[in-house]
This record gives structure tokens, sequence and C-alpha cells, in this order.
């Protein structure tokens, strides 16, 4: 298949002057770091859990367990914000780094106990530092030195109940906020890792956070376990991996979109890669392995959204899902699925994967852009679930690829493939 | 897709040709082009690798198995060739996959039982072909495709797992026996390959004519792998590395006819050892530096260990006493041990007269709590993060090619595989030691100019 567009052609001599990770004509144009819009598993400046679940009523039950890598010598602050299903930002708090540094979270410490970094915290008063380790002329450790290892409990009681009932109490001045959730049974939704350059307490979503807080660092690198001893299952998977990647010279980013530029009214300041939409991932349906898909999704809410205006990242649109059997057989396909911000959804789920046949096995294709039809692709990340093991679904294009059109499977006319170069 | 935003400097240029791609002359990043950066990333590719695999060949034990998916709606032909883990091509076979075709091979059943694919194989009369699927590639001739073998004949099976286990190549024919291709293990042990090729035919990667007659372009294929012990029950799975061929596309004779459109910008690529250094295959690169997380012992009697895969220095003329040394023993220039408060520990430094080089196959599984290969941890300290600067010291100013996978078990009933994190692309040059090392530089990402 002869998908490549072709460059467009400048003389060798002009690409060399240009720099010398620039060709001018042919691929890759670059063979530079941290200088396309592939998400790779590699250091980086934002990490996404697309998907936790805990059970907080029971230890040695459901948990999500988290471990970031700082790679590099110097120090770095992380901001840790859990966001519901529904994508409220819940919680935030920083964790210090020093060079070389590993902290691990299990988020039953934090939901259920309240405990952020047992014992002491990780401040930059009482984290160790290593021979290697330097520090960060960058960063304002002002308000770092003795970060919480405890949680008050009011606050727990508050997180519990907005990630597991999808309702935020009233606090103080604060107005209460129902709905921003769904209701479970354990505490789900999904966390984002910044580097940032203050031991501040703003969200991603909150004005001021990519101006004044956000760090553009790609130092962090990271891993999650879903882990459930009662049951005696465990999957892990890395985080995903998204890199800062802008201009030096003027901090500018050539990404049509960001990660984060829901929050900016669509601009770019934050430098965040993109996700992609489009996503081809294997599922088993047998009586001993079922397949579950871990979705996030980018919803519609941006910064200052109201509580009222929550409910509608529960059920986001979903452009198309086709799911093939092995033998190729289209098994169902639908053009009318919603699913929340984030989700844990079974193949067997009827609702999401309608299947006519009586295959077993197969991979599903997922178009989870929103519909909109505005040229723009939104954001999505897939990870299979088969509870002994858990892998991210293969992209079908980059974040920076353009939305894709119903497929010829439900009567559009676009071929089910990767995207065009 | 349209160019969005334009260099100033470019745009009079710009003017007179046409612009389809999404490039930035000096933008950041300088591309948002699908299948055009050194990147690898879990996106369709035209070769798949499976860095280490390990077959018991008995019934009830160890096994491999692998998925590979074509997610494209045209047929396609997958070449799969097993390596030993010194590098050595034991056995290579053909899989048509018709568009949207998937087919999952247990490598026990090819191992130890000569079964490719049960039960009728998966040649082109054989193989289903959806509602979806069409009828042929322009760019693949099927004409040997239409029964595909879905057995191996029992003098091969035995060939392969001699091979495999005791790095023992039987004389077979006019093919001279050859002792040493591999390691000795309990196990069928190595490393698999699959490539998207243009016809079913029976070629190595480690031919040179490979790459001028069967290799294609076609960033079509997605798989992953799953490590089973039924007996012990453990099951981890992780997706296969993705090689994505950059540019993608067209025939051997399209890109040697039209050399200027087809230019592949990698310095060196994967296949680069079989073709004396061109870069016909157009796949890019595998990274030399990793950072692996490690944990071992503790309450839940974790056990850490590492699937690595190397770039050795073999390739098929490789003589039969040099497998060792060219495929079997690969120095490793730094491994770093971090504990969980940052203290590096390292592997001593040479001494006088021992030498104390530290070296892996082409394809190994490895324990942390090897100390004669990484660093003992003289604190206690039970969890950490690896840095594997893998590269194998040739000072040649390209970083060997590597890949890590991290594999964990515990409470003898837990076990996960996750890809490593790199620490830069395989387009990034080689790494001296580091400070920990005596050497002048801190740990970290390569840097973002290559």
């Amino acid at each position: 298949m002869n998908r490549s567009f072709k460059l467009f052609a400048l003389s060798l001599s002009l690409a060399l002057s240009l720099g010398s990770s620039l060709f001018a004509a042919n691929a890759p144009s670059t063979i530079a770091n941290d200088d396309s819009c592939d998400v790779a598993v590699m250091p980086a400046a934002t990490l996404l859990l697309p998907y936790f679940e805990v059970n907080f009523r029971q230890n040695q039950s459901e948990t999500t367990v988290l471990t970031i890598t700082n790679v590099t010598s110097t120090a770095q602050v992380a901001r840790v914000t859990f966001w519901t299903d529904r994508s409220y930002p819940v919680i935030n708090f920083n964790l210090y780094l020093t060079g070389y540094d590993t902290i691990r979270l299990n988020l039953f410490d934090i939901i259920a106990r309240g405990i952020i970094a047992p014992d002491l915290g990780t401040g930059s008063a009482i984290s160790p530092e290593g021979p290697y380790s330097g520090p960060n002329p960058n960063l304002d450790l002002s308000r770092c030195d003795e970060l919480p290892g405890a949680i008050p409990q009011v606050y727990v009681r508050r997180m519990q109940e907005a990630l597991a009932n999808g309702n935020v109490p009233a606090f103080g001045s604060l107005p209460g906020c129902p709905n921003v959730g769904g209701v479970h049974t354990n505490a789900v939704g999904y966390a984002t890792i910044d580097v940032v350059r203050t031991c501040g307490f703003l969200f991603p979503s909150d004005p001021g956070y990519i101006e004044n807080e956000i760090a553009f660092d790609n130092a962090l690198t990271g891993d999650y376990e879903q882990v459930n001893p009662t049951a005696g299952t465990e999957a892990s998977n890395p985080l995903v991996h998204l890199r800062a990647i802008r201009k030096e010279s003027n901090g500018k980013t050539e990404f049509p979109r960001t990660f984060y530029s829901r929050y900016q009214n669509g601009g770019t300041a934050d430098a965040r890669q993109p996700l992609p939409s489009t996503f081809a991932a294997r599922w088993v349906d047998e009586p001993s392995k079922q397949t579950s898909y871990k979705i996030w999704r980018e919803g519609v809410t941006g910064a200052n959204a109201a509580c009222g205006d929550y409910p509608a990242n529960g059920a986001i649109p979903v452009s198309e899902i086709v799911v093939w059997d092995e033998e190729e057989n289209v098994e169902g396909a639908t053009t009318s699925a919603t699913l929340p911000e984030a989700a844990l959804v079974s193949i067997a789920d009827p609702s999401v994967f309608p299947r006519a046949g009586n295959a077993t096995a197969g991979w599903t294709y997922f178009n989870l852009d929103n519909g909109a039809l505005d040229g723009k692709a939104t954001q999505n990340w897939v990870i299979v679930s088969n509870r002994a093991s858990d892998n991210d679904a293969a992209a079908l294009g980059n974040g920076c690829t353009p939305e894709t059109a119903t497929s010829v499977v439900s009567g559009g006319g676009v071929v089910i493939g990767p995207a065009g170069n | 897709m349209h160019n969005k935003r334009i260099p100033v400097l470019l745009a009079v240029l710009l003017l007179t040709f046409p612009t389809f791609a999404e490039t930035f002359a000096t933008g950041g990043p300088h591309t948002t082009n699908n299948d055009d950066s050194c990147d690898i990333a879990l996106l369709p590719a035209a070769t798949l690798l499976l860095p280490y695999f390990e077959v018991d060949t008995r019934p009830g034990g160890e096994t491999t198995l692998f998925t590979i998916t074509n997610v494209t709606n045209q047929p396609q032909v997958a070449r799969v060739t097993l390596w030993t883990d010194r590098g050595y091509m034991v056995v290579n076979f053909n899989i048509f996959l018709t568009g949207y075709d998937t087919q999952s091979i247990n490598l026990f059943d090819i191992i130890a039982r000569g079964i490719i694919a049960p039960d009728l194989g998966t040649g082109e009369a054989v193989s289903e072909r959806g509602d979806f699927s069409e009828a042929g590639n322009p760019l693949v001739d099927l004409s040997a495709c239409d029964e595909l073998p879905g057995v191996i004949p029992n003098v091969y099976v035995q060939r392969l797992q001699k091979t495999l286990k005791e790095g023992l190549a039987p004389a077979f024919g006019n093919i001279p026996g050859c002792a040493g291709v591999g390691g000795q293990h309990e196990n069928a042990v190595g490393y698999a390959t699959i490539d998207v090729v243009r016809k079913c035919g029976v070629l190595a990667p480690d031919s040179p004519q490979y790459y001028e007659q069967d290799i294609l372009w076609e960033n079509v294929l997605t798989g992953d792998f799953q490590q089973v012990h039924s007996g012990n029950n453990y099951a981890q799975g992780n997706p296969l590395v993705h090689i994505r061929a950059v540019p993608e596309g067209g025939s051997i004779q399209q890109r040697l006819a039209d050399p200027a459109s087809y230019t592949v910008n990698f310095e060196r690529t994967f296949y680069g050892r079989y073709q004396s250094g061109e870069t016909l295959d157009g796949r890019q690169p595998l990274p030399a530096r990793f950072a692996a997380r490690w944990i071992s012992g503790g309450t839940g009697s974790f056990k850490t260990s590492y699937k690595i895969w190397r770039e050795g220095r073999t390739d098929g003329a490789t003589p039969c006493d040099q497998w060792e040394v060219r495929g079997g023993k690969l120095p490793i220039t730094e491994i770093t041990a971090f504990d969980e408060e940052e203290n590096p520990f390292t592997v001593a430094e040479p001494i006088c007269c021992i030498n104390t080089r530290k070296e892996l196959p082409s394809a190994s599984l490895s324990s942390v709590a090897n100390d004669d290969l990484y660093p003992p941890i003289p604190n206690g300290a039970v969890a950490g993060w690896m840095y594997l600067n893998l590269d194998n010291l040739e000072n040649d100013d390209i970083a060997s090619q590597n890949w890590v996978v991290t594999s964990m078990r515990a409470e003898e009933r837990f076990s996960t595989d996750i890809d490593a994190t790199a620490l830069g692309n395989g387009c990034s040059p080689e790494v001296a030691q580091s400070e920990v090392y005596e050497g002048n530089d801190p740990i970290g990402p390569s840097p973002n100019g290559n």
C-alpha cells in the first residue's frame, strides 16, 4: 500500500542550513529526539494514568500502584492530579523528586488512608539525595520543603465521595457539586502527573497553571500495576508518556493542538504531545479469559467548567467501533456508542461492542473521535486488559492526525487502516 | 493533510511546490507526520520483533505465543524468522494474512510439534476472506502462497530443537553443521522477527538478496506476545516491538528507480548489519540506552528479570567458530543500579589481570539478582531502577541496537512484562560511560538534537 505523501522538495543545502536534523526530502524528516508527534515510552513531561480503580473500603483488594522515576540528575517537582471519570479535578499534590529518584504510590494509601508517601512525605527538606543528584535552577522550591505525607480526613472523605459516587460535598465556602463522576463500587478515575516548577496548588484545568506552573522537562518515566491480591490478579503497563516539544527560542510548538489545549481555549502553551483517536486492539472472549479495555478520552469541559458541565463527560459520543473476528468477518459495528472520560469496559458489553457472531477472538477497530467533525480528532488512549496483562493498543495514527470519518463497514467511505503519512 | 503553519523563511519557496507534509523547518517538533521519525512507538509497522522467546518442548511448561494482525484491507505476507540467542537464523516461514486478518502462533506448536498454523495452514487458497478484505495487493506476488505449509517435516523440527536448545545446527543436505551458534539451555531460546514481504519466498533477513527481492515497506502489522507457563500458572504479555519502515511504500523496483523519492534518512537501520551498512530495508533502528525498574525480594518475594535483545556482530557469512564471540558475548558499556533513595551501585571497575567486562548475547533473560551481571545492592534496598547503556563499545560513533523488557514475578503467582523506557531513539549517537563510572557526563535522556 502506498500511502506516502511525498514531502516538498527543498534543496539539500537549504535544509542543512536550517538544522542538521531536518532533511530536505524523503523520510524521516527528523531523526532528533523529542521531535515528533509519536507517543513513545521515552522520558516525558506529563504521564497519564488512563484509568485507576481502588477498593478503598478493603485492604488487600483492588488497587492501582504508580511508580514514577526522575531519570535526570536534577531535581524535579511532579504535580499529581486525580480526576473523576468525568474529568472533575478532585485533588492534587506535589512530589519532590531528587535526581534519579523513584517514588511509588499505592492509590489505596491515598484514597483510603490519606497517606501520600509513607512515612515522612516527599519534601525537599526530608528527601534523601544521592551522590550524583543535583539542584535544578529552574525550580522554585520555596514551598517544597515538607510536602504533606498525610491528607486531612475531610479531604479523604471528599475524595472518596467524588471518585466513587460522583458527588463532591460542599466544603467551607466551596459549594457542593453533584454528578461530576459516575457511581461505582470502587473509586474510579484517571490521573495526570506533570513536571512543574513550583509546589503550588493549581490544577491543570485552572487558569494560570499552564502560564505559571507547568514545566517542559522530559524527565519522568513511570508505570502502573493494577493489583488485587485477594483475587490473585495483577497487570501492569507503562504510563502514557507525553513529551513536551517546543522551540527553545520562543517556546512555541508546532502541534495543532496539545494534550491540555482544552484548558487553554485551544492554546498550545503546554506543548505536550496530543494523543491519537484511532486504535487497533486485540480481544479474546473465552470462559477462562475475557478482554476488557481501559479507555481514556478527552472530555468537552474546559477551564472554569461549572458543575452542570461535567455530566456531558460521562457519555461522550464515539465515532465508530468495529469488532472483527479472526476470519476477517465483522462481528458487529456501532456508531452510536458513548463512553465516559475514563472507563473499563468488557468486550462482552453489547452497548459498546454489539456482536452478532460466535467468535471468541479477533481485534477491535476504535475510532474514538467524538464526532464533532471540527477538523481535529479528539484525544484518546486504549489499553487491552486481560487481567493477567495490560497492553497498550496500537494507535493507527499519531495525535496530529486529523479526524477520521465513518468507515465503509458502517456505511461511510473510509477504508479502515493506518492513517496516511 | 495540509500544512497548517508554514515557516516564513520557506514561504516563498513553498509557493512553488506542492505541500502535503506537516514538516517545519525550524519548529518544534520538525514534523507532525505519521511514520516520519526515529521514535519507536506502538503504531502499525513493517517489522515486528519478539525480543526473546522461551519454549519448553515438553507439554505443560513454558511457552511463548504471539499474535499478528494486518490492520489494512489488502492481503499481506509476513515472513517469520526464528533466530538463536546468538542471532543464527534457524527457520523461516511465511504467513498469508488477508485484509484485517489475525493470526496467533504458539511457538510450542512449531518447535515441539512442527505445526505452524493449525489446522490447514495459512495459504491464500485456504484462508478465509472477509467481506471487507480485498482479493489482491498490487505490491504482493501471491503465486507461491496458495497453500503455505501447516506442518514442518520432522527432520526440520529436530534441527530446530537442537539449534535452539543446544546451539548446535546439525548438517542438513549440502548445508554443513555448525556448533556454537547458540547457547545451551534447558528450553528452546531465541528471538523472532516478522517482516512484511512481497512474496512467499524462502530468503531470510541474513541474506543481502532479501532486501533486493523480498522485503516490503508497508507499515501494516501490529502484534503482541504472551509468555505462559501453564504448570506454574504464570502469564504475562507485552506488545511486540513495532519497527516502522520510513519512508513507507513502493516496490523495490519503484524505490530503486526513484531513489530521490525514497531516500532513507536513517544513518543505519534495523537490518543494516546484513547489508554491509546499507539502509535498503528502511527500518527504524533501535536505541541503546534504557531505564528499567527493578524490585528484588521484599514482602512479595519480587523477582525482576530483563528480557534483552541486542544487535550482534554476525551476518549470513559468519564462520561457525565466530558465533560465540560475535553473537554470544556482546560487550556492555554500563549498567548502574539506583535504589529508591538515589544511591548508585555499579559493577566493579576492571582490576589488573581480571576481565570484569560484562557481556550478554543477542537474546537473553537475566535476573537482577545475578551479581555477575548486575550490580550487587549492599545496602539491602529492594527496589529502584537500572540504567542500561547497552552499546557494544565499538567506538564507531553509532550506538548498537538493543531492546529491554522488564519482566517481574511476585508471590509465585503474579507476573508482568513491560517495555523499559528508552533514553534516546535509535538515531542517538553512542554514549560513553557516565560520571558514575568516572566518565564525564551525568546519566540522563539523550539530548534532543542527534
